[in-house]
């Protein structure tokens, strides 16, 4: 089974990733913020990490620019969901070294898993 | 009094001046050499009189009002007789003694002449008076009833005119008052752009004083910017397009600069002064809106906030309804994905409803980006129209599209164009009913881009001429037919080919189509920094 890494700091999405997700058959490790994701990497070991880009205490790029820089990681498709839609961001993002962008609002689920689907990469 | 001498005053004073002559000559003759003759020796009461007799004829002489030289010839002859009996008596009263009279004879005479110079003296008072009660008589007895009644309407006017005269000072100072106290900046300028007047608060927000600036062209005295910071150029002024059109003018985009270097946005209305048909100059009321313009930011800001708020739990809604729908939980009932397809329609709308909300706040921040690249526009809206195809064959709509064969390849931003576009032609399948027809026509003139999207459907009603691109805007006669439009489509173009510099207009008629037409520079559209894009 392969393993998503879900960044979300709201709990309705995250419910949400986790009933579809796991419906999909994926096993999925839901954690709130960027801190507990750096803990759980090494543990949970995932396929794919999505990210939310807008979190407490450790904003996503930070997250992102950091899991880049490590060896381990550097290759990992990571998708970056946030609600702002700008270009800006996701242009950074995409430069940042992120696979995909979604805004959360304007994409249905079943895209999202489409989109993991497409991007994994048994680590 | 002052009178111009007759006849009759011209004879008194002839005879006046006659009898000081004579008086005078013989005061000396008589008099001084009779005292001269006897020396100081034997000084009796008869000389004593006498000199006391001269003395005051001599006073009365000055005080009258003998005609002066007169006057100068007395006291110039006693002058000299008394150089001449001091320093040379003795001769003179020699020469002089033969010409004696019997002192009696000469006491008489000097008597009588006194009298009469003493006559002269009260004459001349007495005679002015007389003029004056004699002219006052003449006048009255000849003053007729229409001059006496034209006399009194003189006096009733004058009267009027000083009671008028100090209105009009007092509606001066009321008027001055008012006008000083006007809470917004007051410029008038004559038809050559010269201030004529200027009001303290205009004086405080220019920073000049209205001493400093009369006379002046306004062009000296202040700069105006447009909202993309450039200098205005004369004939873009406000002032200079009312007084050469006549017609008032009206912004709210402009900033004022001072030579002061301060600067601030403007609300200004500039109406022409107009006296028989004629523009004779201009007044400009002007207010700085710079608080307006803080609490329109932050109306923006907190919009942009809210809404980003919003997409969150929007978000989780449409997942989570797609979870049903998909029979992730457990299969649903026929009746129950209908209910579900409600409410994840309904939520479609909000998030559109937020999308939209959410460019509009962008756009009216200033804050949009334009970063024109060049671009294929054919191909733009051939990706468009591809897009849609599901939509346009779910409700078997015919569309055509003609571009032109010779289109420039344009430098315009690919996002917000396509916003143009996108919005056009989803309305055009929105308000078309099944089976109707959509013609895309794009064109080129000498200066412009042309783009038409034309429809068969149930057009715009003709008295909302004046709102159709108006925030949330929906048309009477479609929302009927459908609810999900919330009216922020058309403003979004609006402001889009505004920022362009291009045209929007449309032509319609109900129930049978409405055909829009915009324009596009071909110079294309002006790159913008900013901080975000369209959603």
């Amino acid at each position: 089974m392969a393993k998503v890494l879900v960044a979300e700091d709201d709990k309705y999405l995250a419910n949400a990733y986790r009933v579809k997700l796991t419906k999909s058959g994926f096993e999925i490790l839901l954690v709130a913020n960027g801190e507990e994701l750096l803990m759980q990497l090494e543990q949970f070991n995932p396929d794919i990490i999505l990210l939310d880009l807008m979190m407490p205490k450790v904003d996503g790029f930070v997250v992102l620019q950091t899991l880049r820089e490590t060896d381990q990681w550097k290759n990992i498709p990571i998708i970056i969901t946030s609600n702002l839609g700008q270009k800006e961001d996701i242009e950074k993002g995409m430069q940042m070294g992120a696979t995909d962008y979604i805004v959360k609002s304007n994409t249905s689920i079943d895209d999202i898993v489409a989109k993991i689907q497409a991007n994994i990469k048994p680590q | 009094m002052a009178y111009k001498p007759d006849h009759e005053t011209s004879r008194n004073i002839f005879f006046t001046t006659v009898f000081t002559a004579v008086y005078v000559f013989c005061s000396i003759w008589f008099g001084l050499i009779h005292i001269a003759s006897h020396r100081y020796e034997n000084i009796g009461y008869i000389e004593i009189v006498f000199a006391s007799i001269l003395l005051i004829n001599g006073i009365f002489l000055l005080l009258s009002k003998a005609l002066r030289p007169a006057k100068i010839i007395f006291f110039t002859a006693v002058g000299f007789l008394l150089i001449y009996i001091l320093f040379f008596g003795n001769s003179v009263s020699e020469s002089l003694s033969v010409i004696t009279i019997h002192p009696y004879i000469a006491y008489l005479v000097y008597v009588l002449l006194s009298i009469i110079s003493i006559h002269v003296f009260f004459y001349e008072s007495y005679s002015e008076k007389l003029f004056k009660k004699h002219l006052m008589k003449k006048v009255t007895t000849e003053v007729t009833p229409e001059l006496t009644q034209k006399i009194r309407e003189l006096e009733v006017a004058q009267t009027t005119m000083s009671k008028l005269l100090k209105e009009l000072n007092s509606e001066r100072a009321k008027d001055g008052a008012i006008l000083s106290s006007i809470g917004e900046g007051v410029i008038a300028t004559d038809d050559t752009g010269k201030i004529i007047f200027i009001n303290p608060k205009a004086e405080t927000m220019l920073g000049v004083r209205l001493i400093q600036v009369m006379n002046k062209p306004i062009d000296s005295v202040y700069t105006e910017l447009n909202d993309k910071q450039v200098i205005l150029t004369p004939e873009e002024r406000p002032v200079w397009k009312t007084l050469h059109s006549g017609k008032s003018v009206s912004d709210g985009t402009i900033m004022y600069a001072t030579s002061d270097k301060k600067q601030f946005p403007v609300f200004t209305s500039v109406s022409p002064i107009i006296l028989n048909g004629k523009t004779i100059g201009a007044i400009n009321v002007f207010r700085d809106i710079t608080h307006e313009k803080d609490v329109d930011r932050m109306k923006t800001e907190f919009i942009s906030l809210a809404s980003h708020q919003l997409r969150t739990p929007l978000a989780a809604i449409k997942w989570f309804l797609q979870i049903l729908q998909d029979g992730d939980v457990g299969n649903l009932t026929d009746e129950q994905r209908d209910i579900v397809m409600n409410i994840y329609q309904s939520n479609e709308r909000m998030i559109d409803l937020v999308n939209s909300l959410l460019n509009v706040s962008r756009i009216e921040s200033g804050r949009i980006i334009i970063e024109p690249t060049e671009t294929d526009i054919t191909q733009l809206v051939q990706g468009i129209i591809t897009e849609l195809q599901p939509k346009l064959t779910e409700k078997k709509i015919r569309l055509t599209f003609q571009p032109a064969a010779d289109l420039p390849i344009i430098i315009v931003d690919k996002q917000l164009i396509r916003q143009v576009y996108l919005n056009l032609l989803t309305n055009a399948i929105k308000y078309t009913p099944d089976g109707g027809t959509i013609t895309i026509t794009l064109s080129k003139n000498d200066t412009n881009f042309i783009s038409e999207v034309a429809d068969s459907g149930y057009g715009i009603p003709e008295k909302d001429k004046e709102k159709v691109f108006s925030k949330f805007y929906r048309g009477e006669n479609i929302a009927k037919f459908d609810t999900d439009g919330n009216g922020l489509g058309l403003y979004l173009i609006k402001e889009i080919i505004d920022a362009s510099d291009g045209t929007i207009s449309y032509t319609s008629v109900e129930n049978q189509g409405t055909t829009f037409t915009f324009t596009i520079p071909l110079s294309g559209m002006q790159a913008k920094k900013g901080e975000v894009t369209l959603t």
